[in-house]
């Protein structure tokens, strides 16, 4: 039994840390890259003072640091691990120090699973990781300071030199660092004049950066590290966090730690690593949000132009929110599957084509890459800007900034572009990309030759219109008479028109397809061609005058019969005709 | 010093017939004699630069480094002081990997001994669309590289400020907005700070885009319904429209807007002045158009109405001064100079929201002979827009995107007894080409005031949060 809890204890901090890296990097990857898109870490000493500027500072210029290291899913996985690990190692060694108890050793894990759940919201940032793991740095060290009067000044002189790092995770030190003393023995004279020193020192803190940043709320300035995305928010997440840093290492001030028997303390370590490896699991499990992870996905997948991945993701399971179904959308299109196969996924309506503009930093980002990809060049541009001043910690977007300098490049804005390039070439990884760039200003052969942005080029508007929300029909229309080979346009058009079910627009488009010259005509427009023949004429199998093929003609036979005839058509046509145009057309 | 070891090398220096790759350009520009240090950078390859600045009556200021030219703040002053009314001339010396060192042809920078007022409050925001992130007022120190911030919205969260304005350049009063959750008109008068709701029941919108009265007794505000559209072609990018608007004057004593049925037409009116004597206000103003069908089409004159500040009255007509749409332009922005010579405004091609059109410039009308000038010693190809002068009515302030197309920033000329105008130069900044090139933001608004502007910051924080704004009442005068 000993052997085995002793084993336990060696193991458990691996397998912990084994489980977050594989948690992250198998579960959670799409989650990394979300977090890396929204900022833009500078390698500049400009960036380094300003970002270390205020409370709290130092532990947000280390997490955005590392953050942009979860360009790549596997490293940030690897990093967000070792941040755990190195939260429960500093833990168990505080609480070994206040007083060693090997039974409660797994109670050091409470808070970096705290933790993990916490970062299972994506606004929950690194930042907020350094913070804590600083404020715990600075606790432990307390503990090897034998000399009463040395402790006392290391605490009063790391007090706002922590808060400054590390902002609020200095009261957890502070209170700890406190309680500890008043554990000890000794005059209550010395214990209440360190308390009232420490109370006075961080009311002095905390108050002396108001006077200093009166900029910021008071509060802001309390918890000082970024540790959520909106800084209006003070969720209870951070504060629990903080109490769980105190409290665990301190409970060992309370329970037992010599127990009669070693098989007792050995049964209670394992039981207990049991009952927290069951109760986190299932906690993690429940907080993991999959549904978001999964528009993530299909984000990152249109970020780097993966549209096999995003097709195959969705032949496995259909996406259902808008945002997803429109990167689907946009995949299919880019692949040329869009107008054969994209009833065969679930589609809800326009809005999984071309979402409606909303302030959000994630909408706009995701809409922006549709309006690029279909040559709205100034669209995709706005879109670009207002995802990046969307971002409620006022924080700037790498993402974003790279769409702005390729969107400039393409529109001939070189000044401009080149301020971008010149931003992005101060990064660790979007230099390279901004060097290459840099070759392109100013070369209008070179660019017109690039098989994206010449193309882009051709597609974007030669006359200037407005854009507008209600008619994006018409601004593909007018995209699309200005160049009838722009097939996006083309296909978008008719999708558009197919998913607002205005099958009368959908007729005065087709024929603009003529010179697009596909090798058959698109399942769904065969679908929705005979449909519409079926409205004012019998027998529309035999007399339609559109090509639909023979394999169409007789689905429709047999999708007509189940939804004449059945009294539950939806039920019964879900099964092998969900995927056709008049399913959505009847039941979407 | 650093750059001893620079003086052998350009000893030898081979000579070169061209200016110096310089940014800012600051060749034949003319600057207050209390303005900051010139720093200016090379915006070539060269390695290292040696900058020899001599006064043509006294003075020689050496500096230089890998990364700029950058004086120190008591010698800079000492030679401006010393060459008043004269000029500087500015050599640089730049070092090159493969052709050692280079001596450029001098430049020479003009000293007005006029000087300009000591700060220029600002709003630095993202030249964006529709949402803003962070964003602030500022004010500047001309005389040193200190910025110091009036009011961030990290102080109030997810707000947006705008439109801040003073009575002719004295930072005690001040005018200004906050949208959002929070949102009000923020009036600063000496020490006292109120928040008002200055939208009234007969108004169509808040008050915006406001002009002290020369006494400090009134503010003259727009009141207008805005929409914002976007273009798809390549070259232009936003456009804002008003729906409607109108001219309303405010008098915070009794906390009473008023206006006249001249100035809450069917028309368009806005962006109102008034007069250095305080009795006329100037104002833009377009025959209604149908929005945004025929937005292309409105186009604003310059306009004035009589005011008489004792009784609260207004002129029974409006004078049209500069029909701008007679020559297909457009006028926003009117405003006086302190002496009362000029009105300097933006022509644009239509519409009023300047700062979006590539073709707006700055043009001067003489009051005195009702003659107007393009002013084309300031104008670039691309936006010149808002525009104001510092109270002596030597210098005026204006912004431009020459330098990128998209980032405003302000540059700064001036104009002598004849009219002449200098060649203007850019807010002077530490590492300028880096620091242009680094910033997110633009400058809007640029006004200068003559002293810091100083309220109790945790008050008006206070106020906003507290979410009380008083209200203010309508009052026509021809009405009544």
């Amino acid at each position: 039994m000993n052997k085995t809890y002793s084993y336990i204890q060696k193991t458990l901090p691996v397998l912990f840390g084994l489980a977050v890296f594989l948690f992250f990097g198998m579960i959670y990857p799409y989650h990394l890259h979300y977090h890396e898109q929204f900022q833009l870490f500078l390698t500049t000493p400009e960036y380094f003072l300003d970002t270390i500027s205020k409370p709290g500072g130092f532990a947000d210029y280390l997490g955005t640091f590392v953050t942009q290291f979860f360009l790549f899913s596997w490293l940030g996985a690897g990093i967000i691990a070792i941040l755990l690990m190195s939260l429960q190692w500093l833990i168990h060694h505080i609480a070994r120090k206040i007083r060693p108890a090997g039974a409660w050793f797994s109670l050091s894990f409470i808070p970096p699973v705290f933790y993990w759940i916490l970062l299972c919201n994506e606004n929950f940032l690194a930042s907020g990781i350094f913070s804590v793991i600083l404020g715990l740095i600075f606790w432990l060290n307390y503990f090897y300071i034998r000399n009463t009067a040395a402790r006392m000044t290391f605490i009063l002189i790391c007090i706002p030199i922590l808060y400054w790092l590390a902002g609020g995770a200095v009261l957890f030190f502070a209170l700890g660092c406190a309680i500890i003393e008043w554990s000890k023995e000794g005059s209550a004279a010395r214990k209440i004049t360190l308390t009232v020193a420490v109370t006075v020192l961080l009311a002095g803190c905390f108050l002396t950066a108001k006077t200093i940043l009166p900029q910021y709320p008071f509060a802001r300035l309390v918890i000082g590290t970024d540790y959520f995305r909106f800084p209006v928010l003070y969720p209870s997440g951070i504060w629990v966090m903080w109490l769980l840093c105190l409290l665990v290492p301190l409970s060992f001030l309370v329970l037992p730690s010599n127990f009669r028997k070693q098989r007792t303390e050995a049964l209670t370590g394992i039981l207990l690593s049991l009952a927290l490896v069951i109760l986190s699991t299932y906690m993690v499990a429940i907080n993991t949000q999959k549904n978001k992870e999964d528009i993530m996905a299909y984000d990152h997948f249109v970020r780097m132009q993966q549209w096999d991945k995003a097709i195959s993701r969705a032949d496995r399971k259909s996406p259902s929110s808008p945002l997803s179904v429109a990167c689907l959308n946009l995949s299919l299109c880019k692949s040329g599957l869009m107008s054969d196969n994209m009833f065969r996924y679930y589609q809800n309506g326009p809005e999984g084509l071309i979402p409606t503009f909303a302030r959000d930093f994630t909408i706009s980002m995701i809409t922006g890459e549709i309006y690029y990809h279909l040559g709205f060049i100034n669209t995709a541009q706005r879109f670009a800007f207002e995802s990046m001043e969307s971002l409620p910690n006022y924080w700037k977007s790498a993402r974003s900034v790279k769409r702005l300098a390729e969107t400039n490049l393409i529109n001939g804005q070189y000044k401009v572009a080149r301020k971008y390039l010149v931003i992005l070439q101060k990064t660790l990884f979007y230099k390279k990309w901004a060097n290459y760039v840099m070759s392109f200003l100013e070369d209008e052969e070179a660019i017109n030759k690039h098989p994206e942005w010449g193309t882009l080029r051709k597609y974007r508007t030669k006359t200037d219109f407005l854009d507008s929300e209600q008619e994006k029909d018409m601004m593909l229309g007018i995209l699309l008479q200005q160049n009838f080979t722009h097939y996006m346009a083309y296909e978008y058009l008719l999708a558009y028109c197919l998913l607002t079910k205005d099958l009368d627009r959908f007729m005065q488009y087709y024929p603009l397809g003529m010179e697009l010259r596909y090798r058959h005509v698109p399942v769904s427009y065969q679908e929705a061609l005979i449909y519409i023949w079926s409205l004012s004429h019998e027998d529309p199998v035999r007399t339609v005058p559109y090509p639909v093929s023979d394999k169409v003609k007789q689905e429709l036979v047999a999708y007509q019969n189940i939804y004449l005839n059945s009294s539950n058509p939806e039920e019964v046509l879900k099964k092998n005709h969900s995927g056709t145009y008049w399913y959505y057309l009847h039941f979407r | 010093m650093a750059w001893t070891g620079c003086k052998k090398g350009v000893a030898n220096a081979d000579l070169s017939d061209t200016l110096p790759p310089v940014f800012p350009d600051y060749s034949g520009v003319t600057i207050p004699v209390n303005i900051t240090p010139l720093d200016f950078q090379m915006t070539d390859n060269a390695t290292k630069m040696f900058v020899k600045v001599e006064g043509a009556r006294s003075g020689l200021l050496e500096t230089g480094n890998r990364k700029s030219a950058a004086f120190k703040l008591t010698r800079w002053k000492k030679i401006l002081e010393e060459n008043a009314g004269d000029s500087l001339s500015v050599t640089v010396y730049a070092k090159y990997k493969d052709k050692g060192w280079i001596q450029y042809l001098p430049f020479t920078l003009y000293v007005n001994p006029v000087p300009v007022n000591r700060y220029l409050v600002y709003r630095l925001i993202a030249p964006g669309y529709e949402v803003y992130s962070k964003m602030g007022i500022y004010q500047r120190d001309l005389s040193s590289f200190k910025e110091i911030p009036l009011l961030e919205n990290t102080l109030i969260p997810g707000n947006c400020m705008n439109c801040h304005s003073f009575t002719g350049n004295n930072p005690d009063n001040m005018s200004l907005h906050i949208r959002g959750e929070l949102g009000g008109t923020i009036l600063k008068q000496g020490e006292d700070i109120e928040i008002l709701n200055t939208k009234t029941k007969e108004t169509i919108g808040n008050c915006v885009y406001p002009y002290w009265h020369p006494t400090g007794d009134y503010v003259v505000y727009s009141v207008n319904k805005t929409i914002q559209v976007f273009h798809a072609i390549q070259d232009e990018r936003v456009e804002v429209i008003d729906l409607a608007s109108d001219i309303v004057v405010y008098h915070p004593e009794s906390k009473k807007v008023i206006t006249s049925e001249l100035l809450e037409t069917n028309d368009f009116e806005t962006f109102p002045s008034f007069s250095p004597d305080g009795k006329t206000l100037y104002f833009s103003s377009s025959a209604f158009q149908k929005i945004p069908e025929d937005y292309k089409e409105i186009r604003y004159n310059l306009c004035a109405i009589a005011f008489d500040p004792e009784t609260m009255t207004f002129g029974d007509h409006v004078d049209t001064l500069v029909n701008a749409a007679a020559m297909g332009k457009s006028i926003s922005y009117a405003r006086p100079s302190p002496d009362g010579k000029y009105i300097m405004f933006t022509l644009s091609d239509y519409g009023n929201f300047s700062i979006w059109h590539k073709e707006a410039d700055l043009w001067l009308y003489n009051l005195k002979d009702g003659s107007l000038r393009e002013m084309k010693e300031v104008n670039s190809d691309d936006v010149e827009s808002y525009h104001s002068w510092s109270s002596e009515g030597t210098w005026f302030v204006f912004s431009s995107r020459r330098l990128d197309g998209l980032y405003t920033r302000p540059f700064f000329a001036c104009i002598n007894e004849e009219g002449k105008i200098s060649k203007p130069f850019l807010l002077p900044q530490k590492r300028p080409l880096e620091f242009y090139n680094m910033s997110f933001f633009s400058y809007n608004v640029p006004e200068f005031v003559t002293g810091l502007v100083d309220w109790d910051l945790k008050k008006v924080e206070k106020m906003l949060t507290g979410g009380k704004r008083d209200s203010i009442e309508y009052l026509n005068i021809q009405n009544n």
